[in-house]
């Protein structure tokens, strides 16, 4: 074998912050105009829980004033945003695909209300700086901002089998080093995702690298919301996030298990269409069964708490509407269960068709 | 001579976690090194598992080209099993990763790849700039607000491809609906007529919004045409079933050297792990691959494997399907790949409406639910939005005994082989001329022309 190529000592070089667009002199308060401009120009209003002056023109609608609601006539000055942090861990990017999909309300809505500090796959700039700038922003925001993370944290000896980037002098973060960190600093953390919350996918048996859900990395006290689904309906994603924005933490309704009502209040069972054929007994005996329950073929309605039939997704269908059984996606125990997975993960279970 | 290395890590803008690492000689990439950085293990939770359950949790490689995996699962599955699926099937099949197709690119155009030649972009502005949008070096050729009504215009046509997934489908990321043994959705004359509706509309902004704007990026910044060449040969292992048994992308392979179309042999399919963080052993057929993660390796920077085609490093994806469809612009660089992903994702608008047209209403495209076989072998070979992608499959006692899954950037963002070859990425970045190495722009406009999937990468 041929050796290595030599790259010198692989230091760490950080990447300047500026890709070279000089500053034109614009305040923050300009950015935040334009951005409501331009969203005008698509047509788009914010409608999730606020209300806007309705403006024909990009100059009009930048300067209204936003009605929050229990925030009556507040102006939103960059500083009102809800400042989050989001760090895609060991990930599929589905959570920041379904969220830029979302329907009602429309993404293009609701990201003028949020103060981004860190997304990987939207954000413009890369390399070592990124992650300098976020740890110097988790530090002057704490206790002020919300940390979302989707995905699984390799824990212990595998946990350089995911390593999220580089902070200055060379040193190379894990997804265990950076969640840790930011997490003590949070205001309050979004599990998002099953496997934030319960460890979903990326966990399952016989998990080869020690993919850890969110709550291993929880310090004591510190509140934590879970929004599972793999992915979760955008819907259930937004409203969390603007209910912390309008009505602030304590406007979070939550069960024992830190998950948002009314979405995970009941079952898929609960509000499945199908209810009728199940309380008459009639079964499809495969998946494609236009009419009947599809319990006998390993539905998991009635173990996973969530409401996609009443949500519908992409604003128009659902697993069950397409003739397939529920996978329990949303459920703890998805896809195997787990000894800490709880009540329903003991019976919300691989195998899928059975 | 200045001799310098440069680290860009994380890579931002892309599907999943990847580390560059570029040796700069006077303001040239001399070599560079692409590493992805997040292992999960499905080739290991594979095993044991019910076949019939890889279609949905290989969805779970990636939530950004979920259906392509689905679609590869059953059709190893169905290999396995030695059954075919209906023509209500391969419809169904076809508009459900259309809309995952169509819905990829323009995520990719706008989001992922425009900033790096337009700043201040609303979802990447909203936070980090501090000036309405710029093109790079002032340079002009189009209306700026219009170019931003297309940026917030392309999430409207993204919904209308998941409102077609998901009305096949039941959700997207992560489809239900595609099985083995064909497909769930029954087509009722209303949801015939909505997904008419929906493909009109989709095809309408690819049309009028999606092709002039990367027609306009291609004649901007038309010296991106050759920068980022991979000067690798390419691969498709074709993809979109016809009703006659044909493909809509062809199959094929071109060697570096160029000449005729060859037919793919996936015999010569290995995946190297000189480079990379695992049990070392000689490169493997994947139908016999091996998965044993070992982190502490010195001698290895990735967490991907390297797929190799008969030893040689292959580029795939749009351009790949592209080259081998006779259809392909004659160069080869950053530009070529962004016309090649745009031209399909036209050709694939196009289609809806015919595939939404045959289908037959009523018609079940699922007609006997398979159990799986007691033992058997298959082999899944599609093309997803990023180029090539195949899964190896071994039953044994009814379950899963053998998963392997190589995905496009298996290809494209491979690290080195046992003979020092770099993967197509890496070879793209040679003899790059970067103006500011703490600003490698250049750099990143060639990464992201790749539109790299790291998570499916590594897996």
């Amino acid at each position: 074998m041929k050796p290595l190529p030599v790259l010198g000592d692989r230091k760490s070089r950080g990447l300047s912050t500026d890709q070279g667009f000089p500053a034109s002199g614009c305040t923050r308060r300009d950015v935040i105009k334009y951005a409501f401009g331009a969203f005008a120009l698509a047509g788009a209003g914010i409608n999730v829980g606020c209300s806007s002056r309705q403006g024909s023109g990009n100059e009009q609608t930048a300067d209204s004033e936003f009605e929050l609601s229990g925030r009556p006539k507040a102006t939103l000055d960059p500083d009102s945003r809800l400042p989050i942090v989001w760090i895609e861990a060991g990930v599929c990017t589905g959570c920041a695909v379904t969220l830029l999909g979302s329907t009602d309300p429309t993404i293009e809505s609701v990201l003028p209300l949020l103060r981004l500090e860190f997304q990987e796959t939207l954000m413009d700039r890369s390399g070592a700086s990124e992650m300098d700038r976020l740890l110097a922003t988790s530090s002057e925001l704490a206790n002020k901002y919300l940390f979302v993370i989707d995905g699984t944290i390799p824990a212990g000896p595998t946990a350089h089998a995911t390593t999220l980037g580089m902070a200055a002098r060379d040193y190379e973060l894990t997804a265990q080093d950076l969640v840790t960190q930011l997490a003590q600093r949070a205001a309050a953390i979004v599990a998002l995702g099953t496997c934030a919350s319960f460890g979903g996918i990326n966990a399952a048996k016989p998990n080869p690298a020690n993919h850890r859900p969110l709550a291993d990395f929880v310090p004591p006290g510190k509140p934590l919301i879970r929004i599972p689904g793999c992915p979760p309906h955008p819907a259930w994603i937004l409203e969390t996030l603007t209910t912390v924005l309008t009505k602030g933490l304590p406007g979070l309704v939550l069960d024992e298990l830190g998950r948002p009502l009314p979405a995970f209040g009941g079952t898929i069972h609960d509000v499945c269409l199908r209810r009728s054929a199940y309380e008459a007994g009639e079964f499809a005996e495969s998946p494609g069964d236009p009419v009947r329950c599809l319990m006998a073929v390993g539905c998991k309605g009635p173990m996973t708490h969530a409401d996609c039939p009443k949500r519908l997704w992409g604003g128009r269908s659902s697993c069950i509407q397409a003739n397939h059984p529920c996978i329990g996606c949303a459920a703890p125990g998805f896809p195997d269960a787990r000894e800490d997975a709880g009540v329903e993960g003991k019976t919300a279970t691989s195998p899928i068709y059975s | 001579m200045t001799n310098e290395v440069v680290t860009i890590d994380p890579v931002s803008r892309i599907e999943g976690h990847l580390r560059i690492d570029l040796d700069i000689r006077d303001g040239v990439v001399f070599q560079a090194l692409s590493s992805g950085t997040s292992f999960r293990g499905f080739e290991v939770f594979l095993r044991g598992r019910d076949p019939r359950e890889a279609a949905h949790i290989t969805q779970r490689i990636c939530g950004v080209c979920p259906v392509p995996h689905a679609r590869c699962a059953t059709a190893a599955f169905e290999q396995a099993a030695g059954i075919s699926v209906n023509n209500q099937a391969r419809l169904i099949r076809n508009l459900i990763e259309a809309a995952n197709f169509i819905d990829s690119h323009l995520l990719h155009f706008y989001v992922l790849a425009l900033p790096d030649f337009v700043a201040g972009l609303p979802a990447a502005g909203n936070w980090s700039r501090t000036a309405a949008p710029k093109i790079w070096d002032a340079r002009g050729g189009i209306d700026m607000d219009s170019l931003v009504k297309h940026y917030l215009g392309h999430l409207q046509a993204r919904r209308d491809c998941l409102g077609i997934a998901s009305l096949l489908g039941g959700k997207l990321p992560h489809v239900v609906g595609i099985v083995a043994g064909g497909a769930t959705a029954s087509v009722t004359a209303d949801v015939k007529s909505t997904l008419a509706d929906l493909a009109a509309k989709v095809r309408s902004f690819v049309e009028s919004s999606y092709l002039g704007d990367v027609d306009w990026l291609n004649q901007t910044f038309a010296e991106y045409r050759d920068i980022g060449a991979s000067q690798c040969g390419f691969l498709c292992y074709g993809g979109y079933p016809e009703a006659d048994g044909s493909k809509l992308f062809a199959s094929g392979v071109v060697s570096a050297s160029g000449g005729s179309i060859r037919a793919l042999e996936p015999a010569l399919i290995t995946e190297s792990v000189a480079r990379s963080r695992f049990e070392y052993a000689a490169p493997l057929n994947p139908a016999s691959g091996q998965t044993n993660l070992e982190l502490a390796r010195q001698d290895a920077y990735s967490l991907a494997k390297a797929a190799r085609l008969d030893g040689a490093p292959m580029e795939v994806g749009p351009l790949a399907r592209a080259v081998v469809g006779n259809r392909a612009p004659n160069y080869r660089g950053v530009m070529a790949r962004h016309a090649a992903r745009a031209t399909e994702a036209g050709i694939l608008a196009a289609r809806l409406t015919e595939w939404v047209t045959s289908l037959e209403v009523g018609a079940s495209a699922c007609p006997k639910f398979p159990m799986p076989p007691v033992s058997g072998t298959g082999i899944g070979l599609v093309e997803a939005p990023r180029g090539a992608l195949g899964h190896w499959l071994t039953i044994s006692d009814s379950v899963i005994d053998r998963y392997q899954v190589i995905s496009p950037t298996t290809w494209n963002g491979s690290p080195r082989d046992e003979r020092a070859q770099p993967g197509p990425l890496e070879k793209s970045l040679e003899g790059v001329v970067v103006k500011d190495k703490d600003d490698p722009i250049e750099v990143l406009r060639i990464v992201h022309s790749f539109d790299p999937c790291l998570q499916c990468a590594v897996h």
